[in-house]
């Protein structure tokens, strides 16, 4: 319990306030998670994903009731409305859940250190080669592969432990 | 990882990142389309890839240098409720928790006990800080010192013990004032007591035995000077010297008997007046006389310095007592007053109480008559309560009562007086028994109720 919480305050932390954008209401969030893991900690296998995807829900019960996801809902659907000319309901579930795990994509990279976050975002947002990024970030061609595969595979593996490939 | 073409994630990452050259892109290609958990790996990595590209296409949140962390009543919160499913593997968690419950009941219970001592101290020291103020009013000279010693040694006592020690001095300055007020009150009345008291022979040579003391009377020292004097040869060369000597013996008396005994010396010497200049009183006579202009201009009272002061100045030389012995005279003095007061004491008695020879009390009686040392009583209230009529006896007790006057004890034979029927009156006396008392023996109570002899002379 112990061992979770000093290694998870923080970034749940960021997490939560990446969310709900109030400082008080994220901390209120994360202890609420805790709580609720330290009552179920027997039978969680993964608290890490565990944490995240209470905390996600918690947040997202949290604009719910105060009408902030709703209307970001609906503005999303008014914009899918026009772009997409009519769609079904399911499928604003899905692209909701498609923020929710971008939100939580953008937290994990928000977390990594400056050296991989700009390895990130030389290779993802101005679409560089590993030569490229080796060349910029004066790596070596092989270890910008390790990083990069090692930071893919672990945001892989966050997402999916949280549910977010069914 | 495949095990047959040793494809994994990392190959399939950069399968899809493109970034394999053509022959391991074949074969990972290859590896994919025969190999479904491949695929499922395949697609997982690939929606990764997109939501990682999509994020990126976004505004990457900053993470401001702040303290991301709960508060510590969040965290006590935390903690506190996962103690009771915390099981053994995490004795970490439980013993911080347990600390931390600790220190919570020790934030709580310290100042709670601070607190109430603080209430407590403030509680019992308010009344003893009155008494402190109300006995700080009435110290004489002698508990001022105990005082200061006390406060001497209460600098050194540590602050908390302050007020239980203040208690305590108080206390302690309460029983010395109290002692003190009783033992001057009580030195107070034995001086009253023996002016009016008629010393005996004995008591004279008691007193004259005694060594000297604080309570020996100035006509004491008047005595032991003119018994040194000889009558006819060197008078006025010792009289200087023993002067020096009684001014000095004088200077070493407490000022309390300096004053006291005074007025003992200046009755005696009047009593003495009748017997002329010739005795050692007629210095107490002279001293009187000489210093009657002195003391009608200084009413005051003097102090023993003074009046031997005073007497040094005296250029007139003492007169010379024909007979230097001083114990007859005393007792021709004491004897002088016994006649004066030695029945007077008893006549003046307020009440007159009847006792048995065992002491036990029969109730008031009145004396009615006095032929010498026989009284003549009837005993009051004889006829109420069942009290019955008393036989002849010996060694009954009639004890004398009266205010600001020693108890006198008279012990006698106690004899019914007979009487017919017709002399009896009973409407003025409601009928009650005449008893014939003989005195045998006289005794005086002092204060302390022990029995002194009283000496009884038939007045004249």
């Amino acid at each position: 319990m112990r061992e979770w919480f000093d290694k998870l305050e923080k970034p749940l932390m960021i997490y939560a306030y990446q969310i709900v954008h109030d400082r008080a209401e994220a901390q209120d969030l994360v202890q609420e998670a805790f709580l609720r893991f330290s009552r179920q900690k027997d039978e969680i296998l993964e608290p890490k994903a565990w944490l995240y995807k209470t905390l996600r829900n918690l947040a997202i019960s949290f604009l719910r009731k105060n009408n902030r996801l709703q209307r970001t809902v609906d503005e999303d659907q008014l914009d899918f409305l026009d772009s997409m000319n009519r769609q079904v309901e399911s499928n604003l579930i899905t692209d909701l859940e498609k923020n929710e795990a971008i939100s939580r994509v953008k937290h994990s990279i928000s977390l990594l250190p400056n050296e991989s976050a700009e390895i990130i975002r030389l290779k993802f947002d101005q679409q560089k080669s590993y030569a490229e990024i080796s060349k910029a970030t004066g790596l070596s061609l092989s270890n910008v592969g390790y990083k990069l595969h090692h930071i893919i595979k672990d945001i892989a593996h966050e997402l999916e432990s949280e549910g977010f490939f069914k | 990882m495949s095990a047959d073409s040793n494809i994994g994630e990392e190959e399939i990452i950069a399968f899809l990142m493109d970034e394999l050259d053509e022959d391991k892109k074949l074969m990972v290609q290859k590896a994919l389309e025969n190999d479904p958990r491949l695929q499922k790996q395949e697609r997982m990595l690939a929606d990764s890839l997109r939501l990682i590209e999509k994020s990126c296409k976004e505004s990457i949140p900053k993470i401001a240098e702040e303290d991301w962390s709960l508060s510590e009543s969040q965290k006590e919160k935390i903690f506190s409720k996962g103690d009771p499913e915390l099981d053994e593997s995490d004795n970490e968690i439980n013993d911080h928790s347990t600390e931390g419950k600790q220190s919570r009941n020790l934030l709580f219970w310290v100042p709670l006990g601070v607190a109430a001592c603080a209430f407590l101290i403030v509680m019992v020291s308010e009344p003893n800080k009155q008494k402190q103020i109300e006995s700080a009013a009435i110290i004489n000279d002698k508990t001022e010192e105990t005082k200061d010693v006390i406060q001497g040694k209460e600098d050194l006592i540590l602050n908390e013990d302050i007020e239980l020690n203040q208690m305590l001095q108080n206390k302690a300055q309460e029983g010395v004032n109290l002692a003190l007020a009783k033992r001057t009150t009580t030195e107070v009345l034995a001086m009253n007591e023996e002016l009016k008291k008629v010393p005996s022979l004995a008591d004279t040579f008691a007193l004259n035995d005694s060594p000297p003391s604080p309570k020996m009377s100035l006509n004491s020292k008047v005595q032991e000077l003119a018994s040194l004097v000889d009558p006819k040869n060197g008078i006025k060369k010792k009289q200087n010297r023993e002067e020096e000597n009684l001014s000095l013996n004088l200077k070493s008396m407490p000022p309390q008997v300096d004053v006291e005994p005074e007025p003992q010396s200046l009755a005696m010497a009047k009593s003495k007046q009748k017997e002329g200049n010739s005795s050692p009183f007629a210095l107490n006579s002279r001293m009187e006389a000489e210093g009657s202009s002195i003391f009608e201009s200084e009413p005051r009272i003097l102090s023993s310095a003074e009046k031997t002061s005073k007497l040094n100045v005296t250029s007139d030389p003492i007169p010379v007592p024909t007979n230097a012995s001083s114990i007859p005279l005393v007792a021709e003095n004491n004897q002088s007053l016994q006649k004066e007061n030695g029945y007077d004491l008893i006549d003046r008695s307020k009440s007159v109480y009847l006792f048995t020879p065992k002491a036990k009390a029969l109730g008031k009686v009145k004396i009615v008559n006095r032929i010498d040392q026989n009284l003549e009583l009837l005993r009051l209230l004889e006829t109420r309560l069942g009290k019955s009529t008393l036989l002849s006896g010996e060694d009954y007790q009639l004890r004398f009562t009266s205010d600001d006057e020693p108890v006198i004890i008279l012990v006698g034979n106690l004899k019914r007086k007979e009487q017919e029927e017709d002399e009896r009156d009973p409407e003025n006396l409601n009928d009650l028994s005449s008893y014939f008392f003989e005195i045998k023996e006289a005794w005086e109570l002092d204060e302390k109720e022990i029995r002194k002899p009283y000496n009884l002379n038939s007045p004249e």
